[in-house]
Formats: structure tokens, C-alpha cells, sequence
């Protein structure tokens, strides 16, 4: 095995087949268990190119930044990414861990990637023949399946300020360092009338929950955008039916498809109770 | 008790802390080789080839070798150092891989192809005992553990028809079950699930093995019973005990899963190669080739008058053992029928062998199980005959005096544990909205055996305490607390010595609570000798009667007379003048001193998503004689923590004899954020044996799983038998 420590995007870019190495938390999971034997590994981890972040009214994450930066760089801006990057691992983890790399894997349960669905991001990919622009709808394909080419860096990762009506929840055996049975990520755009809703861990991909999120627009555009949302049980039943109507789970030890769906409806309840109340 | 009040922490731990302590892993012989084994992929299958062209030309790597390279063993399939022609597990090591470096022998690894032929394999134990399930074991296979290491009594086994793979069944009782049964006017019926657990400590297996003079194979090992894996060596290698010496390093957790597994092979390649060779598994390796806890499955029925009074107690029980013949069955029914009386008794297990890793001990082996049903099935009759828990515990509990399951009459103090749980602010305090209170007993038998030990005076006035016992919980720690105070010296003038075997005295294997039950007499016998003679030395120099000298200040006194002293260094250094200091203690501890102890624990269900919060926990624990209180208080935390992961994570999740929770993401572990204070409180009811302390170790580990299911059931009203307790079972 080769490995290549890159000094610049044009040495991490050099060779197409080899498999990028940042924070490791995935790829040396998959190498030690024997699933992964790669001939050429390029450590990214180094490059600044990739460790970008600024806020404003677009908001730009570098592929390179791990979880705790995350923590430090977005504050109260997207707060529900914070809330996704705070359920990530261990504090070694988050340390290690980075956005890029999430995106790199892109597993159904990756916990950053109902958020960045949910924030409509775009995911940006670098290549020697330069730079593309996927958004996060056309970015995952499957389960550890993106539109991702062999050889191509996620640079960074983008999307408009969307305001503070955000919330990520998750369901899991334990509070720490575990994998999510079920999560899910819900951002009301005021300013710009939009709601969307991303559900992870209950699919091959990540599902948006276009149902609910119809609904939930109706009952902003009732009570107001500019005002807190306080909807009725039953609307907000609803909207956790919808929400959980969406979700295509399976059974596995951590939970059964019947328990992904039910704590899916409850997570969407306590999502809009949350964000309806933010204003 | 002026030395022993307050205890010690433990002498070892400052090495510790600062990195200084060296693991088996840190040694590095010159020369020294490194061994990956190449584990099988199939839960049942023959070999029929091991190509190894591809591993032997990667550079560094010095030999890639499989049983028929080795001399052939005496040792059950499932056991064998390599598998010989079939393998029984996914896991079993089938060839080993040997480099100059780790990295080396890992390629070589991962290129060794093996040519299986795929046999019929069964995994689910219900199923092996149908007519038409392949047959696990060729025989009844002896594992390298056995049932004496943790003071069981023998299952009284029935030889007659048995049903497919079972190696044995388990038969105990008293009085007429049916009766008992019919007479019940309450009963509490259910089947209670415990899946198999790994022990989950932090060092992995791991062993170096070395060729020394004289055909003596050497072995480093952090074994709990050195002198075990000694037996067991020379039994494998088929030499005498004497041309294997096995040398006890610091142990990174045991919980009676790191007894013998990799020594012989270690051995036989060391032997073979003719250099010191180092096997240490992986994590994910050692989730396959470490010996777990059984999976457990128990039929229960409890009858009882309206008043309480239990009348009958039957049990069906289905151990699955993996590719093991198990012994925990006969102990589980002894604990069963200890802590309540119960007039009509029926016990029946099965020993079960099923295609998966073999399974060995894991601290308090079939208490934890035993105790889940049992403690669960008695919160239930609380719950339909509207009584309080602990009232109605304290009125089927055994009372001191009363004959305990082995005949004897020890003193035991089930009662006075239950009573102090009762005037516990966690059980008395209020229960809040959508909180929980549960309650459980668990119970272990105790110490019983035999142990020497040795007591040295060294010129600089300090003594060695030499034993055969490994210390695994901070033992040793007790044993010099136990030998200061008998010889009048601090506990810091103490070491402790777990010599290698070649020079060890004889002590049990550390495992089910016994060590300081049975080496602290023989240490304290032997601290006594060694004050003996040094008086009879004194008493000479000093010229004054030996019953008139007192030690204080490191040095021996004539009472009365502060002037006229030796400092024991320099009495001892005496050289020729007399006979050296040399203190023995031989003892042997006859019957079990039983203990108890009860857990409370409160929770939090939210009943929207399942999730569960342990708000508050305490333990009671009747200790004995306490040696060593911050010891103890840390045997307590541990223990229940290990209970709680049983209860709240962990489980050995196989799918088609795979095993699907192979590492820590998928063991779960309980992490800090789980686990609330643990409020200890230790009863010191002395017992009948030894120096009256009761085993401490594996109490504590056992009635978490009951004590969290009932305050869950107190919070929901769902009742759950089935470890570990999922969200999704109590969903509103
Ligand atoms: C103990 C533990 C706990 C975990 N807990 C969680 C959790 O709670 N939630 C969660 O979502 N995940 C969790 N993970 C998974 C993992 O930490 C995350 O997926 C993390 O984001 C991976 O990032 P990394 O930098 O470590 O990626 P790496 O392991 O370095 O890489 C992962 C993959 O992405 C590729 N890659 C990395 N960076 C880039 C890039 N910039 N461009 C293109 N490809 C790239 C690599 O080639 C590789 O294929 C956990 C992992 C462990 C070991």
C-alpha cells in the first residue's frame, strides 16, 4: 500500500484511483475489519485548501473541517447541523471526523446528511478538470452511493443562511457513539417561505418528506412566517404521519422498520414544536 | 484493625496511572516474531486445502503454518490450537501467519486462501435439539475452563436420552413441583432471554511465548490462573508441568473471559519455530475467537398463596453454548433455589452446543442470568398481589441459620440487605410522573479451596507476601492489607509477588469471588509465622520472652522498655548468625460463605420514543469482613455498571452463525452518559469461614438486568424479559 501525505490540491488530485484519507473514522474502520484494502491512500488532511469556513448569507463548510470545528465555526448559524455535528461520536471522534468524509461515505445514517439535505445544499466537487456543483437532491445515489466521481475531492459544502427554525433529532440505542436508528432534520426558511424535512437511517438514501412538508408550509402560511408556530394536535399528528409515511425502513438489530416509523412520526412532532417556536 | 481501617488504594495503581506498568504487549523479546491468524469464515465447515503460496513470498513473513505442521493434540475440534481438518465457528484460527513485524504477518494473513467445504450448520439452540439438526460436537467436549474455577457444585447429570446436541442436563429439586404448583392461588409465568455477552476489557488476548534451556517453553500471559494455563500447556504440549513456567503479567480486565485460550498455541509455535513468538488479537478478532457469556433462555413458573408464601418454582432452562459443552447449568440451578425458601423445586437445563464461538465465564457466570428471571418473576407476583417488593422478598428470604442449598447453616444476610434496602432514600423517596423504582437481589456463592502463601523479611525491614493467585480486582492491594496488619508493619512496607509458576505457591485460579476468601487466610497465617520468628530471633538478641516483644515503628520493642529495639531490616539481616525469616500459610476453606446484595434503580421512559434515562442507582452489599472499602466500593461500581450494560446494550447479535456486533459501534457498550452515581452501601455481617470476608467481585454483577426491567416496568407497565431492553418494546 501506497501512501501519499498531499501538499496541495494538484498532489491530492494526481492520481484518480487512490482513495482519500481524512479523519479516518470511516475508512480505517473499513481497512481493519478487511473490507477495504486500498493500494493508494492520499492524506488530505493537511491541505488548507479544504479547511474553509465562513458564514454570511451563504454558508460555506471546506470538506476538510471536522465536527468540533463545526461546533466553533457555525455557532448560532445552522443550528441544525450544530445540533447534527454534537451527536457525532465521541469527542475523538468529532475530532477526527469531518464533513468531507461523511459526504465521501455517504451512509444512510451519516448524521450531517439529512441536515444538508434539509438546507439544500450544494456539495462541491473538485477535480483536475475543475470544479463541479452537485446539489445534495442529486448528490446521493444509495447507500454509500453518491454521484461523487472516482479521484474527485468534496471541497466544501454550501447553502443560503436559512435563519435560526432549524432542528436535528435522532433516535439511537444510546446517547453517545452510536449510530442512528432513525434521524431526522427539519429547516423553515422564513425569509424565503420554505420547509423541508430529511429523514436519514430509514432508506437507502436520504428522503426528503415532501407530504410533510406541504403541510407544514400550509400552517406556516396560516399563522404567519414571520410569527412561532403553534399547531394543533392533530396537524401536528399529521405532519408526523406524513413524516413517517415518507420513511421506507428495515428491520435490523438496532431497531424494526414498525419502530423506525413510529419514532420518525414523534421526532417530526417535537421537530415543528421546536422550530415553530423560534421566530 | 488499625492498619486495614480506611484501606488502601491500590499499590499498583500509581505504575498504572502514569504508563509505567508494562502489558503483555510491551514486551519485546530480541528476536521476538509476530503471529496473525487466519480465522474461518464458516460456522460449519471441512478444510480442505490451505493454499499459502501467496502469504510465504510476502517479505517478512517467516513461516505460514497449519495443524498438520504442528504436532498433533489431544484437544477437542472446537478447541484445537488450529483447526485439523474441520472448523465448528466463524472464527476459529485455522492457520498462523508468522512475521517479523505485525504488519508482515497481516498481509501474509490476507492472502492466505483456505479451500472450505461448507457443512450443515445450526446456530439457533431450539433448533440443534431437533432430530434432524446437524450434530455440533463429535463428543462431548471438555472446554479449557470448568465449573470448579467458580465454586459451583457438579450438575447432577442424567445420563439417559438426551435431545440433539445436548451435552448434558441439569436435575435438581426438592418436595412435589406439581403440587406446589396446584396449590399456588397466584402465578407469575413467562420465558426470559439473555443473549450471549462479551466480557468487553480493554486489553485484548494476547501471549508471547519463548523457547528457554532445557526444553521449557516460557509464556508471559495476563491469564487470571497462571498455573492453569501451565496444567494446560503441559497437557497440550503432552510434557511435564515443569517444562512449561508461565509468568503472570498485569491483567487489562478478565472478568473470567482470559483464563487459557492462545497459550498452547503460542507454545507449539514457539517450540516449533524456535524463537519467542507474540499472538495478540484485534478487537474485532478477539469478538470472534474470545470466549463469551452464554445465551440463555429460562421457562419460569413461581406459585404463591395470596399471602405471599411462594409454593412452587420451576425452571426450564436452554444454555447455548456455541461450539462448547458448557457447565453453567449446574450452577444456576444451586443459585435459583439459595436466596428464597421455596418448598417444591424443579430445576431442568440443557446444555446446548450450537455453530458459533464457544462460550466460557464472564463474571458471576449464571448468577446474572438466574437472577434476571427469578428477580423478575417476583417483581411481577408484587405487582398482582399488591404487596411492596421488598415485603414480600423479606418474607420468602432465607434467615440466617436456615440450611442453605449445600447443606451447610454459614451465616448469610439476605435479610439484612433487603431490610437497609428498604431505609434507602432512593427506594423511600417519592416516585415521580413517568419515573420508575425497581428492585432486585442478586446472590453469589463464595469462596472455597485451597491456598499456600509465602512471607519474606528483606533487609530493609519491608516483607514480600509471595502467592500463586493473580490479582485481577485489586486483590493483592487486600492481601497486603491483611499481612500488614497481622505483622505490624505499614501497608506500604508490603509486595505483594504473583510468582511464575515455577516458584509460586498453589492458589486458585482468580475467578468467582474467591481470591481473598482464600488466599487472605493462608497470607495472613504466613504474615503470623513470619512475626513468629523474627520474635524468636528478638527474643535471643534482645534477651527478653518473645510474648513480651511488640513491632512498631519498623523496628521490634521490648513492651514497656521503649530503648531496648532492632530494626526488623536489621534482625533479618542477621546472616548467618540464625535462621532466616521465612514465614508459610497453608489453608483451605471448606464451604461457601454466600452473599448478597440488592440493587435499587430508578428511571425515566419517555413513552413517546422508548428512550430510557437511569436517574439514580444504588447498591447494598452484605461483604463480610470489609478489607478494603475503596476496593470494594470499586468492585461495587463495576460490577453494577456491567449489569447495566447487559440490561441497557450489549448482545451478541449473530445472523447465520456471523456475528453482527463485532466492535465497539455495534456492542453497545454503556457509555459514561448512561450511567448515573452509584450510591454503595456495604453491610459487614462476618462470615462463618476464613478471615469472615464473602466474595465481593460478583455479587454487584448480578441483579442489574432485574433491577432496570422492573423499574421499567414500574414507569410503563410493560414487562420486558428480553435483554438488552430496546426502545421499541415500550413504546405507549
Ligand atoms: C466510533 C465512531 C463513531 C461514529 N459515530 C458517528 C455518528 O454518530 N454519526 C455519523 O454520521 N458518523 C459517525 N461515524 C462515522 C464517521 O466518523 C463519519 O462518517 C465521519 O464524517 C467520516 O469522516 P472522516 O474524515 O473520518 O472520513 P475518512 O474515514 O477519512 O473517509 C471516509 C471516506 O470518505 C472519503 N473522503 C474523505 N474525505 C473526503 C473528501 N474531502 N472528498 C472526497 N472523499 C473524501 C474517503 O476516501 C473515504 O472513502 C463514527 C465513526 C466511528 C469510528
Amino acid at each position: 500500500m501506497k501512501v501519499t501525505v498531499a501538499r496541495s490540491l494538484e498532489e491530492a488530485l494526481a492520481d484518480p484511483e487512490a482513495i482519500f484519507l481524512a479523519g479516518g473514522t470511516d475508512l480505517m474502520v473499513g481497512v481493519n475489519f478487511g473490507r477495504e484494502r486500498p493500494e493508494h491512500v492520499v492524506s488530505i488532511r493537511g491541505l488548507s485548501e479544504l479547511g474553509d469556513t465562513s458564514v454570511g448569507e451563504r454558508v460555506r463548510i471546506g470538506g476538510g473541517v471536522d465536527y468540533t470545528r463545526v461546533l466553533d465555526a457555525l455557532g448560532e448559524h445552522s443550528p441544525a447541523l450544530v445540533q447534527a455535528a454534537r451527536t457525532i461520536g465521541s469527542p475523538q471522534i468529532r475530532n477526527a471526523g469531518t464533513i468531507g468524509g461523511n459526504l465521501g461515505t455517504c451512509s444512510p445514517a451519516g448524521d450531517t446528511l439529512p441536515v444538508l439535505a434539509a438546507l439544500d445544499a450544494e456539495v462541491i466537487l473538485r477535480s483536475p478538470a475543475g470544479e463541479r456543483r452537485v446539489p445534495f437532491s442529486e448528490f446521493m445515489l444509495g447507500p454509500r452511493k453518491s454521484a461523487r466521481r472516482p479521484g474527485e475531492l468534496v471541497e466544501a459544502v454550501e447553502w443560503l443562511d436559512a435563519g435560526p427554525s432549524q432542528a436535528f433529532l435522532k433516535a439511537g440505542t444510546r446517547n453517545a457513539m452510536v449510530i442512528a436508528v432513525a434521524n431526522l432534520a427539519l429547516v423553515v426558511d422564513r425569509a424565503r417561505k420554505a420547509v423541508r424535512v430529511a429523514l436519514g437511517s430509514v432508506g437507502p438514501t436520504i428522503i426528503r418528506a415532501l407530504e410533510a412538508e406541504d403541510l407544514a408550509r400550509g400552517l406556516f402560511e396560516e399563522s404567519g412566517w414571520e410569527r412561532p408556530l403553534r399547531p394543533s394536535q392533530a396537524a401536528a399528528a399529521r405532519f408526523g404521519e406524513l413524516a413517517a409515511g415518507a420513511a421506507r425502513p428495515i428491520d435490523d438489530q438496532r431497531g424494526s422498520a414498525i419502530y423506525r416509523r413510529h419514532v420518525v412520526a414523534v421526532m417530526a412532532r417535537r421537530a415543528l414544536a421546536r422550530t415553530g417556536e423560534v421566530a | 484493625m488499625a492498619v486495614m481501617a480506611g484501606g488502601a488504594r491500590r499499590l499498583e495503581g500509581p505504575a498504572k496511572l502514569r504508563g509505567e506498568t508494562r502489558y503483555t504487549q510491551d514486551l519485546k523479546p530480541f528476536g521476538l516474531l509476530h503471529v496473525k491468524l487466519v480465522l474461518s469464515s464458516y460456522p460449519s465447515a471441512r478444510i480442505a486445502g490451505v493454499d499459502r503460496q501467496a502469504a510465504q513470498a510476502v517479505p517478512g513473513v517467516v513461516a505460514v503454518l497449519t495443524a498438520a505442521d504442528l504436532p498433533a493434540v489431544e484437544v477437542a475440534g472446537p478447541d484445537q490450537p488450529l483447526a485439523s481438518d474441520k472448523v465448528y465457528y466463524v472464527g476459529q484460527p485455522i492457520a498462523a501467519v508468522v512475521g517479523q513485524s505485525e504488519g508482515a504477518a497481516a498481509d501474509g494473513a490476507a492472502l492466505v486462501a483456505v479451500d472450505y467445504e461448507e457443512l450443515p450448520a445450526v446456530t439457533d439452540p431450539y433448533e440443534a435439539m431437533q432430530e434432524a439438526a446437524p450434530k455440533v460436537l463429535e463428543e462431548r467436549a471438555e472446554g479449557f475452563d470448568d465449573v470448579s474455577i467458580h465454586g459451583g457444585g457438579d450438575a447432577e447429570t442424567e445420563p439417559q436420552a438426551r435431545p440433539n446436541n445436548v451435552s448434558s442436563v441439569a436435575n435438581q429439586g426438592r418436595g412435589d413441583v406439581a403440587a406446589g404448583l396446584a396449590e399456588a392461588e397466584v402465578l407469575v409465568e413467562g420465558r426470559y432471554l439473555m443473549p450471549g455477552v462479551h466480557q468487553g476489557f480493554i486489553e485484548t488476548h494476547v501471549t508471547v511465548a519463548a523457547p528457554e534451556p532445557g526444553g521449557v517453553i516460557a509464556i508471559w500471559s495476563p491469564t487470571q490462573g497462571h498455573r492453569f494455563v501451565r496444567d494446560e500447556v503441559a497437557k497440550v504440549l503432552q510434557v511435564p508441568t515443569g517444562k512449561v513456567r508461565v509468568i503472570s503479567m498485569p491483567v487489562g480486565g478478565g472478568f473470567g473471559g482470559k483464563v487459557v485460550l492462545l497459550e498452547p498455541l503460542a507454545a507449539l509455535l514457539a517450540k516449533r519455530l524456535g524463537s519467542p513468538v507474540q499472538i495478540a488479537l484485534t478487537r474485532s478478532e478477539e469478538f470472534q475467537v474470545g470466549r463469551p457469556a452464554p445465551a440463555s433462555y429460562t421457562d419460569l413458573k413461581l406459585g404463591a398463596k395470596r399471602d405471599g408464601t411462594l409454593t412452587a418454582l420451576e425452571i426450564g432452562m436452554v444454555w447455548d453454548n456455541g461450539a462448547a459443552s458448557g457447565w453453567h447449568a449446574g450452577l444456576a440451578g444451586v443459585l435459583f433455589s439459595s436466596p428464597y425458601l421455596v418448598p417444591n423445586y424443579s430445576y431442568t437445563a440443557y446444555e446446548v452446543s450450537t455453530n458459533k464461538t464457544p462460550v466460557d465465564a464472564y463474571r458471576a457466570p449464571a448468577g446474572t442470568q438466574a437472577f434476571f428471571a427469578l428477580e423478575s418473576a417476583l417483581d411481577e407476583l408484587a405487582l398482582k398481589l399488591k404487596v411492596d417488593p421488598l415485603e414480600l422478598r423479606l418474607k420468602n428470604a432465607r434467615r440466617e441459620g436456615e440450611k442453605l442449598p449445600d447443606g451447610s447453616r454459614a451465616r448469610i444476610g439476605l435479610v439484612d440487605v433487603l431490610e437497609a434496602a428498604g431505609r434507602h432514600p432512593l427506594y423511600t423517596a417519592p416516585v415521580a410522573d413517568g419515573e420508575g423504582l425497581g428492585v432486585a437481589v442478586g446472590g453469589w456463592g463464595g469462596a472455597f479451596g485451597a491456598a499456600a502463601a509465602g512471607c519474606r523479611v528483606e533487609p530493609d525491614g519491608s516483607l514480600t507476601v509471595q502467592v500463586g493467585t493473580v490479582d485481577i480486582s485489586g486483590s493483592s492491594t487486600g492481601l497486603a492489607l491483611i499481612a500488614a496488619e497481622t505483622f505490624g508493619v505499614p501497608v506500604e512496607r508490603i509486595q505483594v509477588e504473583v510468582a511464575d509458576t515455577a516458584s509460586a505457591p498453589q492458589g486458585p485460579v482468580a475467578g468467582g469471588s474467591i481470591t481473598t476468601g482464600t488466599v487472605g487466610p493462608a497470607v495472613a497465617a504466613a504474615a503470623a509465622d513470619a512475626r513468629r520468628q523474627l520474635f524468636e530471633i528478638a527474643a535471643e538478641k534482645l534477651e527478653a520472652a518473645a510474648e513480651d516483644l511488640e513491632i512498631s515503628d519498623g523496628s521490634v520493642r521490648v513492651k514497656g522498655v521503649p530503648d531496648r529495639k532492632l530494626e526488623i531490616g536489621e534482625l533479618a539481616m542477621g546472616g548467618e548468625a540464625h535462621p532466616p525469616v521465612l514465614g508459610q500459610g497453608r489453608t483451605r476453606i471448606e464451604r461457601q460463605s454466600p452473599a448478597f446484595t440488592v440493587h435499587l434503580c430508578r428511571v425515566k421512559v419517555d413513552r413517546e420514543t422508548g428512550s430510557y434515562r437511569v436517574t439514580g442507582y444504588a447498591a447494598i452489599q452484605d461483604v463480610g469482613r470489609s478489607i478494603n472499602p475503596p476496593e470494594i466500593e470499586g468492585q461495587i461500581h463495576g460490577g453494577a455498571v456491567q449489569g447495566l450494560g447487559r440490561a441497557m446494550g450489549e448482545q451478541l447479535h449473530y445472523e447465520a452463525g456471523q456475528l453482527r456486533t463485532g466492535s465497539f459501534l455495534d456492542y453497545e457498550l454503556p457509555t459514561a452518559d448512561q450511567i448515573p452515581e452509584i450510591d454503595v452501601q456495604v453491610l459487614e455481617i462476618p462470615a462463618s469461614t476464613g478471615i469472615g470476608t464473602r466474595g465481593v467481585g460478583e455479587p454487584p454483577a448480578v441483579p442489574g438486568p432485574a433491577a432496570l426491567a422492573n423499574a421499567i416496568a414500574s414507569a410503563t407497565g410493560v414487562r420486558v424479559r428480553e435483554l438488552p431492553i430496546a426502545a421499541q418494546l415500550l413504546i405507549g
